[in-house]
Parts: C-alpha cells; structure tokens; sequence
C-alpha cells in the first residue's frame, strides 16, 4: 500500500510538473480577469488551455463584459471539440500506423500558435530566446526546463528592452 | 489507483489554473510586470515546441524532414494567419521530405 501510494504521488506530481505552464497563464489572465463576477473566476480556469490563452492573449480586450463573453465562447468551443476528438482518437488511434508519424501534428500546432502568439517584433524575439533557453534545460526532470526558460527568456526581454529607460 | 492518481491530477491541474486569477484578483500591476506577461505566450509556446522535439535526456530528435515541416509552418503561420493552413503545410512538407529521404 506505501508503495502504491508513493507511485501515485510520483505519477500525480510529475504531470502537475508537466502542467506547470497553465500557472503562467493564471498569471498572464489576472489583469483580466480582475473587474470579473466571481462566478467566472471560477469557472474560467477550468476552460484554459494552451489554445484558449492564446487566443485571450492576441488583442487583450479591455471591456469585462467582451471579454468574458470572448473567453467562454472560445474555452467551451475547445472543450467540446477536445472531449469529442479525445473519444474519435481513442477509437482511430489502434488503426492509424506509427510509421506516418501523425504525433508530429503537435509541434506543428504549437508552431502555429508561437507565431499567432509573436504578433510583434519583440515577441519574436522572445519566442527564438525560448527555443533555444529551451534546448539549453531541455535534460532538467519532467519537463521543468521549459518553465525555467521562460523565466530566463521574460527576464533577458525586460532588461534589453528597457534598457535606458528610467 | 490510477483511478486517484487522475482525479488528483485534474483537481492539481484545475487549482494551477485558478490559483493566481484568485490570488492576485486585487493586486494592481506595474507596467514591468504587465509587459512581463505579454511575453508569456510566445515564450510558453516556443519552448513547448522545443520541449516536444527533445528526449528526457535533453537530445534533439528533430531531423531535416521535422525542422523543414516546422519552419514551413512558421512561415505559413505568418503570413495566412490561418492555422489549419499553417498545419496542412507543416504536415504535408514532412511527409514529402520523409518520403524523398
């Protein structure tokens, strides 16, 4: 029983590890979700993922009312469609060979998103800092290594930019 | 067991998520910090993608049909700023490379 429940504390802390980014995003949204019921703080979070901060993030909307409505037409669109293709794959999964490597739609995806993400020059620049901070930590356990290259990346962008600055 | 590893994983992964829009529901941000977070997408995004090319070990495991497929993507992202192009092409470019190699 001690070593059933020790695996699952493994198992649990390492996924919350790899999931550690979406408290990124609970960061980046706060601003916005500030002048928000508080029903909706509740229930925004269970709606954010990857695509949903994306999306939030690409003309901040400063209206409380635009936004919660913007943000909860995106996040219950993505959460439909993730439990609908989340059965259809369990079902195609087994039939479609590994040899076509269809895996590789995912860092596809998150290419799309980086440059949807980089809609300015030093945005760019901070996504090509991340990449290359990111292979640099790439070996450090489950993954944290891309947390510490985003904290590396934000903190080398704030200080060459305002540099000069008082 | 797999069974409360899930549930306490979706519970931890719920908490994340709620834990700063919660937190910091009164604080007033300085303009550094706002400007901070502007760079989380881009940041979180590109390391994500670097993340999924790399072994545990830290190896990359990206080849020349991979990188070209990527930058493709990139490219296409750009300029349409339509996503299901931008993975059409990506996918499309792979494969292509793959079967020419």
């Amino acid at each position: 029983m001690i070593g059933e429940g020790a695996s699952v504390a493994a198992a649990v802390s390492a996924a919350l590890v790899v999931g550690a980014r979406h408290m990124l995003y609970s960061v980046a949204l706060a601003p916005q979700f500030q002048n928000q019921p508080t029903w909706f703080r509740w229930v925004g979070p269970y709606v954010l993922i990857d695509q949903v901060f994306v999306l939030s993030q690409l003309n901040p909307i400063k209206e409380p009312d635009t936004f919660r409505r913007y943000f909860l037409s995106a996040g219950f669109t993505f959460w439909s469609l993730w439990m609908l293709f989340t059965a259809v794959g369990v079902m195609l999964g087994p039939a479609i060979p590994t040899s076509w490597g269809v895996e590789f739609a995912a860092p596809v995806l998150f290419v799309s998103l980086m440059m949807a993400a980089s809609n300015r020059p030093d945005k760019i620049g901070a996504a090509l800092l991340a990449m290359i901070m990111a292979y640099v930590f790439a070996e450090l356990p489950n993954r944290s290594g891309l947390l510490v290259a985003v904290l590396i990346s934000v903190l080398i962008m704030l200080l060459v930019t305002r540099r000069g600055e008082p | 067991m797999i069974l409360t590893a899930i549930i306490l994983t979706g519970i931890g992964s719920y908490l994340m998520r709620a834990f700063f829009i919660f937190a910091l529901a009164r604080y007033q941000f300085p303009p550094i910090m706002l400007q901070a977070l502007e760079y989380v997408a881009p940041t979180v995004m590109a390391a994500l993608v670097v993340s999924l090319l790399t072994t545990p070990d830290g190896e990359l495991v990206a080849g020349v049909p991979e990188i070209v497929g990527l930058v493709g993507t990139a490219i296409v992202a750009k300029v349409s700023g339509n996503h299901i192009l931008a993975l059409l092409t990506g996918m499309t470019t792979y494969w292509l490379i793959g079967w020419i190699m």
